[in-house]
């Protein structure tokens, strides 16, 4: 590349208290490419994107667009430059119009007033030329998610934006409409485009970048040309070898490292002795005891570390004769906001059993966790635990039976910010009898039993009265997982258990989870991450606009036809 | 990615008294200004207030009667917030409290001493209660803001009990106000402070402070109403009904403004007249805010304000100063304490201020 790269970030660092979230980086960008940012989570990917775009300062370094030194302080200042970022976190107006949404603070005026017709023919030229699918005239809040992202692009777009910075595009969607952005990635990119975009999957990467940057724990791995490099050789880069991140778990058990990096690699699934065997004893031990290592070839272990171990196996067999310990019978209920209501579900789960509940954001799955957790009303159907039926059973009584619901943002939606560890830890038990007579509470034992559990999930803290925002967040996750799993425990609902984990507590949580299956716990785990659920699960569903499309065994799955359960079609 | 800030337990538990000294400072510093542009010595002025507080027994007197009213109201808006909500409607249960306590002592007067005596103040505390009812009901069933809806009905009120004592329950005379109660239903003074007696109500309204503090503290109805506070989706999620707790917080809060009101007319005034209180509803909520809101500090705060209010007439003698110069120092002491900035911290969701209460969008209505 002899011209100047048109996006030149150099020596970028940003700090975050003790943590580099990005230290040094160098990072160009030339005209006209796809660019693809690569690495684990908390790698600092999005955090060079922000910077990019200003939302964040950098500490350090300094940015060339076009040769000439810019310093955005505000992405105002960076969409007028010409860079416009999607982020992960869809910012939309539920009640305009996705053609109001694109165009919102930059109609085309006449005499100060709005001219519709004129706006919409620039944002219908936009959508031609480019082949989006859009509905224009339709709420935001009726569209999918994919098309939710589209209205974003053509946001940007419509404000004429050259450069595309795009955090996550893909984690969100189905494997077709995966298809469909990455052919508008094409599209721009043969219009001039640029486009830098993060992702954790390699699949994608190749399909369509043109070059690749990796980034690890903050700092700079380097950057390639897509055909002078090969999937393993960035997998491997991604975690250095001899990281503790990729020691196995205690039991032998190997299990998918970073779940969401794994991508469908069939073509470089082949070769697994080219890679470089593992050094430490702990490893060799997983290379042998790891069952699914040839039975299914789709599966790769981007970890790098001699894996080719991936599992594609869940944990263990289910025994066969596991009683079923939850059904839903034919429950049909009303939708939630904005998540759509379920009709005539069917569910059966065994004990010990890991269900993974794949499906597109907003199919329902949130109304399922709800229903189960006894926080949203059945209006048909019935709802068993063991023999129990607890169709109508209130929240507080099947947190005694031993029912928990871990939500999806669990600090938002379960910590008490800014009360002690100790009352976080208490919550929905504080009417039991060994914390409470007659409504007095048992304060000294209640929180000697809470120093014990913390000190025994190691989370680090100074002082069990101080408040739960004063420990890290990985540390506040820990003590709200401690709590849902406070005894007795039966069946526990996981709203994306690992988003937002780094490598580190990822792997605490799915080796947390395979320990408790061997206690008899069943787990529902809802997750759009399909590879996720493929490396944790004993069997997988498909939820689709509230219903099941269909359940396979984990081993027997294929991603096909998973994916076409995702989008609705029929088998 | 927070960095850890640790602070001693015992730093936390002074929290409401640094918050006290704090806006007592910016007092000061207001009325060095004022001093300032009136002409006359700052500390003069500073001096006048504390004349006037506590410069004499009957002064100190006057302040500890007003000490109750305040103290009360002041719990009442804690103990609502505690759970979430913001109790402005102070004024108007007090108000109702006051007007059925009175009505109570007049038509149950052959009831002997030792019922007459507790029942009054408890009908009086009751008729508070009842009042929060609607203000609930609004905001559970139709999504109406507790502080637009208690506002309102503070006027309601006070409207109502103007008119009662004006015409159907007056006494006859074109003074807009009750008959005097029976002697059986009164509190006598238990000491003299000065040329004037002082009841057991301070004393009453310290013992309500302290079980106040002690529920919410170590009880699980306090912990639930906490819990409910800090995170309503959690608590939700916990199984504990959040609406049916905020409600019980809130009539405890309309209960305790109600008894403010009782125990005005039971020991101090002996009948209720129209206009009845000199906005002891409203300085609640300066009380309250204050020391953050802790029940077990109130009677700090109530202390300030009860001293500032009863040096507004000695400003006026000493000095020459209209006593709404008070008026403007306790504005000021509550937009210290309610602007005081809170850093957001991540991965929390932001603590709202009380003027963001005020005038931020109200929070998602859960059913």
């Amino acid at each position: 590349m002899s011209a100047p790269p048109l996006i030149l970030m150099q020596g970028i660092s940003k700090r975050y208290g003790e943590l580099w979230a990005n230290r040094q980086v160098t990072l160009a960008v030339a005209a006209g490419e796809i660019h693809a940012l690569v690495g684990e989570n908390g790698a600092g990917k999005s955090t060079l994107m922000k910077i990019l775009f200003g939302l964040v300062q950098p500490d350090e370094g300094n940015i060339h667009l076009d040769g000439k030194p810019v310093a955005f302080k505000h992405p105002k200042e960076a969409l007028r430059a010409g860079i416009g970022m999607v982020q992960q976190q869809l910012l939309i107006f539920p009640q305009l119009t996705s053609l109001e949404n694109i165009v919102v603070g930059a109609e085309v005026r006449r005499w100060g007033v709005l001219n519709r017709k004129e706006t919409r023919r620039k944002v219908e030229a936009l959508c031609c030329s480019f082949g989006f699918d859009l509905p224009l005239d339709v709420h935001a809040d009726e569209i999918s998610f994919a098309h939710r992202q589209q209205m974003e692009l053509l946001r940007l777009l419509y404000r004429g934006a050259r450069i595309l910075l795009l955090d996550e595009p893909s984690s969100l969607l189905a494997p077709a409409e995966i298809e469909r952005l990455l052919a508008l990635l094409r599209a721009f990119r043969a219009e001039g485009h640029t486009i830098i975009l993060t992702t954790h999957r390699l699949r994608e990467v190749f399909a369509i970048a043109d070059r690749i940057t990796i980034l690890r724990r903050g700092e700079l791995a380097g950057t390639w040309q897509r055909d002078q490099t090969s999937a393993q050789q960035i997998a491997s880069l991604l975690v250095p070898a001899g990281d503790d991140a990729a020691v196995p778990n205690g039991d032998g058990i190997n299990y998918l490292s970073p779940g969401r990096i794994a991508g469908s690699l069939s073509e470089n699934a082949s070769s697994p002795s080219s890679r470089p065997r593992p050094e430490s004893m702990k490893d060799q031990e997983c290379w042998i005891t790891a069952p699914a290592a040839d039975s299914d070839p789709e599966f790769v272990d981007m970890t790098g570390n001699g894996g080719e171990a991936m599992l594609g196996q869940p944990s263990s067999e289910l025994p066969p004769e596991a009683p079923p310990i939850l059904s839903v019978e034919t429950v049909t209920a009303q939708s939630v906001h904005q998540e759509p209501g379920i009709t005539d579900f069917c569910l059966q789960l065994r004990e010990g059993e890991i269900f993974g509940m794949a499906g597109v954001v907003g199919n329902g799955q949130r109304v399922l966790a709800l229903l189960l957790a006894g926080m949203h009303r059945v209006s048909a159907g019935t709802i068993r635990l063991g023999a129990h039926d607890i169709t109508n059973t209130p929240t507080a009584a099947r947190l005694e039976m031993g029912i928990r619901w871990l939500p999806e943002n669990s600090l938002e939606e379960g910590a008490l910010a800014e009360l002690s560890l100790w009352e976080n830890l208490l919550l929905g038990f504080q009417r039991r009898p060994s914390n409470q007579t007659l409504g007095w509470l048992h304060k000294k034992r209640i929180m000697q039993k809470a120093e014990s559990r913390l000190e025994l999930s190691r989370v680090a803290y100074t002082n069990i009265t101080q408040p739960l925002s004063d420990l890290s967040g990985g540390n506040q996750q820990k003590v709200i997982l401690e709590r849902a799993l406070t005894e007795p425990l039966k069946m526990v609902l996981l709203e994306q258990p690992c988003r937002g984990l780094d490598i580190h507590a990822q792997r605490e949580t799915h080796r947390r989870i395979r320990s408790l299956i061997r206690a008899g716990v069943t787990f529902l785990i809802f997750s759009y991450d399909l590879e996720e659920l493929l490396s944790l699960s004993h069997r997988i569903g498909v939820m689709y606009r509230g219903r099941l499309m269909g359940v396979t065994h984990t081993h027997r799955a294929e991603r096909e036809l998973l994916g076409q359960w995702m989008l609705g079609a029929p088998e | 990615m927070s960095i850890a800030r640790n602070q001693h337990p015992i730093i936390k538990q002074l929290e409401p008294l640094v918050a006290t000294l704090y806006a007592l400072m910016a007092g000061m510093l207001f009325c060095i200004i004022l001093a300032y542009f009136l002409g006359t010595g700052s500390f003069e002025l500073i001096s006048a207030i504390w004349e006037g507080a506590w410069g004499s027994p009957n002064a100190a007197a006057a302040t500890l009667s007003k000490l109750t009213p305040l103290l009360l109201t002041g719990l009442a808006v804690s103990v609502a917030y505690q759970a979430g909500l913001l109790n402005i409607g102070c004024e108007g249960q007090l108000t109702l409290g006051a007007l059925s306590a009175a009505c109570f002592a007049l038509t149950a007067s052959q009831l002997p001493r030792l019922l007459l005596m507790p029942l009054t103040v408890l009908v009086g505390a009751l008729a508070g209660a009842l009042w929060t009812l609607p203000a609930m009901w609004l905001r559970q069933k139709r999504g109406v803001h507790e502080v637009v809806s208690t506002l309102l009905l503070n006027y309601v009120a006070i409207y109502l009990a103007d008119y009662l004592a004006r015409g159907p329950l007056g006494d006859g005379s074109a003074m807009a106000r009750t008959a005097e109660i029976p002697l059986e239903s009164t509190w006598r003074a238990v000491c003299s402070v000065g040329t004037i007696g002082v009841t057991a109500a301070p004393w009453a309204a310290l013992i309500a402070m302290c079980l106040v503090h002690v529920w919410l503290y170590r009880t699980c109805g306090g912990y639930e109403a906490g819990a409910c506070r800090s995170n309503p989706l959690a608590a939700r999620a916990a199984g504990i009904p959040v609406n049916r707790r905020q409600t019980r917080s809130f009539l405890l809060s309309g209960a305790l403004a109600g008894l403010a009101g009782a125990l005005e007319v039971a020991a101090v005034h002996h009948r209720f007249y129209a206009a009845f209180s000199p906005g002891y509803g409203f300085d609640g909520i300066t009380v309250a805010f204050l020391v953050n809101n802790v029940p077990g500090w109130t009677w700090l705060s109530a202390l300030l304000i009860a001293s500032l209010r009863a040096a507004d007439k000695w400003l006026q003698l000493a000095l020459g100063i209209s006593p709404s110069t008070i008026l403007v120092l306790q504005a000021l002491l509550l937009i210290t304490v309610a602007s005081r900035v809170r850093l957001p911290v991540p991965g929390r969701t932001r603590r709202r201020s009380l003027l963001g209460h005020l005038f931020g969008y109200p929070e998602q209505t859960r059913q």
